[in-house]
């Protein structure tokens, strides 16, 4: 593979790392008191969560593949769900999608940082994919849960 | 009724075929559906689509760079999503269903290439354009151009193809429709003139079984009819019998004074063919009522070994008239079976008479009483000519006697076997006959012994045959 192109999507990717305050993520809502928050998440601050594997097949791997990252209920935690609500979740190449709030408490959804253990670029779906554990439930093996899969996950707000 | 089993063939063969184009096509209806769903969330067109209007957004980066409204990351990250377009189109299902467009293949593969040279450009750029970076952008610029024209070109292509292959499929599941109708008809077909077939079948068997019952009850009637025929003949034979033989009996006792020898002579020629006609139609009312059931048997334990002696001792004159000895053997042991004395006797009395007469001048019939584990028998065996094979097969009907020729020198009425046959079986019990032309015959009665409890009353069953 040739050198220069390579050393420039490290760039690209080492950039925002290395600049620990760059945000991953962004996520609205309103909090206990009812009040608009804006919560952002960087590299170490979705390390900081605990994160969880799911293992699990879906339209856009070859195989069954690893994804590891923090679950949506705990990035979510300190938004006041109601049970009723949805939540928008836009990428980075605009592609934006609205699931029911639901889903983060009956499936482990997560934001995948990892893939088989390496993080994510732009490139391959990254930094964050927003992963169903559908090998897990079949019920999820549809195609209105494949478009749920956002990759390049911008932000995540409550509508 | 030929032809019938051959429609009847050619619809089950029909209806088979039928079942089995049906469950074909309808796998291959499956299959196809089954295609759909795959295609519904992977339409081609628009994953190529996609990646057109990043190609797109991209084009519009370098030109804003170089118009210096935006930085050169901007250029990197637009770079970047084109790069996952491909990427995504290189893995899972998309790759699985641009893979059935060689098309798209091959120009994801020039792309790749573009992209590969992009990147060092990009790389170059410094974050605001500037004059040292005219060439590159004007360099990038052409390559962004190339990308577009190829993947709308590609659009185009894989538009085509699609429409092509939409419209056959459309075709293929419209004849598989008809095909899968023709098939329901055919079975729905099928299975109705079978249904018929079954009815009629039914309706022939009614009236098949409806005749046969008709003409059980036919024999059945015919068969009473003889039985009283015969019953009302014996005894229209028998009393002028005992009139005749009454008046010869006087005379000969000397009703009329002393006889003549002549006279004597002839008397007793009359006497003696009196009783023999007398004998006949006992042994005809006897059979008669052995055949209606109405023969009634009074049974009692008794010894085998007293039957046999009684028998024998009954038969001393006849045996010594012909000329031929009769030996008993017995073994020891229990010889108790639940019999009618009167009719055992009987049966055994036959069965030593036809012994005796088919036995050579001087020689002698044997009678052996055998006692094995559940089972009595009383064996009769002579030295005569024997029975030939054939004829052992009828030898216990009615009236049968073996070669004609004999029946004149041997006499008897062939009613004999018959009975003691019948009267054996009424005993439970079994007879058999085995015989070698030219070294003699062998008779096998086989009976039950009698257990300690068992009462006097008809056994059940036939005792096992030897």
């Amino acid at each position: 593979m040739p050198i220069k192109p390579l050393l420039a999507s490290l760039a690209l990717l080492i950039l925002p790392a290395l600049a620990q305050g760059q945000p991953l993520l962004e996520v609205r809502g309103p909090d206990a008191g009812g009040a608009e928050v804006t919560l952002q998440f960087d590299e170490a601050g979705l390390a900081a969560l605990p994160n969880a594997d799911i293992e699990t097949r879906n339209d856009y791997v070859d195989g069954r593949t690893r994804f590891t990252g923090p679950l949506l209920r705990d990035l979510l935690a300190q938004i006041a769900l109601a049970p009723a609500d949805k939540l928008i979740l836009r990428a980075h190449n605009d592609y934006h999608v609205t699931i029911p709030a639901q889903d983060i408490f009956d499936y482990d959804v997560i934001a995948a940082r990892h893939m088989d253990g390496t993080p994510m670029t732009i490139r391959d779906k990254g930094p964050l994919w927003i992963i169903y554990p559908m090998d897990d439930h079949p019920e999820l093996m549809t195609p209105e849960y494949h478009n749920k899969l956002v990759w390049q996950l911008k932000s995540i707000e409550v509508e | 009724m030929r032809r019938l089993h051959v429609v009847r063939a050619i619809t089950l063969a029909f209806v088979a075929l039928a079942l089995l184009g049906t469950v074909a096509a309808f796998r291959a209806l499956d299959h196809r559906v089954q295609d759909l769903k795959i295609q519904e969330h992977s339409n081609p067109v628009w994953i190529v689509s996609q990646l057109e209007y990043e190609a797109l957004r991209f084009d519009n980066a370098l030109k804003t760079y170089l118009l210096g409204e935006v930085e050169a990351a901007q250029v990197g990250f637009r770079l970047d999503i084109m790069w996952s377009r491909v990427d995504v189109m290189s893995h899972g299902r998309h790759r699985q269903v641009l893979a059935d467009y060689p098309d798209a293949v091959i120009a994801l593969a020039d792309i790749q290439a573009a992209l590969t040279q992009l990147d060092t450009l990009v790389a170059s750029f410094p974050p605001q354009a500037d004059a040292a970076s005219a060439a590159g952008v004007a360099r990038a610029l052409e390559l962004s151009r190339g990308i577009k024209d190829r993947v709308h070109a590609l659009i185009l292509r894989v538009l085509s193809v699609k429409s092509k292959r939409d419209a056959k499929t459309r075709a293929d599941f419209v004849t598989l429709a008809g095909w899968t109708r023709l098939l329901s008809v055919g079975t729905g077909v099928a299975l109705s003139v079978l249904m018929i077939y079954a009815w009629l079948n039914a309706e022939r068997q009614r009236r098949h079984s409806r005749a046969q019952q008709r003409l059980l009850r036919e024999a059945q009637a015919a068969s009473e009819a003889k039985s009283q025929f015969l019953s009302v003949v014996n005894h229209e034979l028998r009393t002028p019998l005992t009139s005749i033989k009454g008046g010869i009996s006087l005379l000969l006792g000397g009703a009329d004074g002393v006889l003549s020898p002549r006279s004597e002579r002839l008397l007793q020629i009359a006497h003696d063919n009196c009783e023999r006609l007398g004998l006949i139609i006992n042994d005809l009312l006897d059979l008669e009522k052995l055949e209606a059931g109405k023969m009634e048997f009074c049974f009692a334990r008794e010894s085998a070994a007293s039957i046999v002696a009684e028998t024998v001792e009954g038969m001393t004159q006849f045996a010594r008239g012909h000329d031929v000895r009769i030996a008993v053997a017995a073994t020891q042991g229990e010889d108790i079976v639940l019999a009618d004395r009167y009719r055992m006797v009987q049966a055994l009395t036959n069965l030593l008479s036809n012994a005796i007469k088919f036995s050579p001048r001087g020689g002698c019939v044997d009678v052996r009483i055998d006692r094995a584990d559940r089972q009595l028998s009383i064996v009769v065996t002579d030295h005569g000519c024997g029975i030939p094979e054939e004829a052992l097969g009828s030898i216990f009907e009615k009236f049968t006697q073996v070669d004609s020729s004999d029946k004149r020198a041997k006499g008897g009425t062939g009613l004999g076997l018959s009975i003691a046959k019948s009267i054996v079986e009424k005993h439970g019990g079994a007879i058999a006959v085995q015989s070698t032309l030219g070294q003699g015959t062998t008779f096998t009665i086989t009976m039950r012994p009698a257990l300690q409890q068992d009462r006097p009353h008809p056994p059940e069953g036939p005792a096992e045959a030897a």
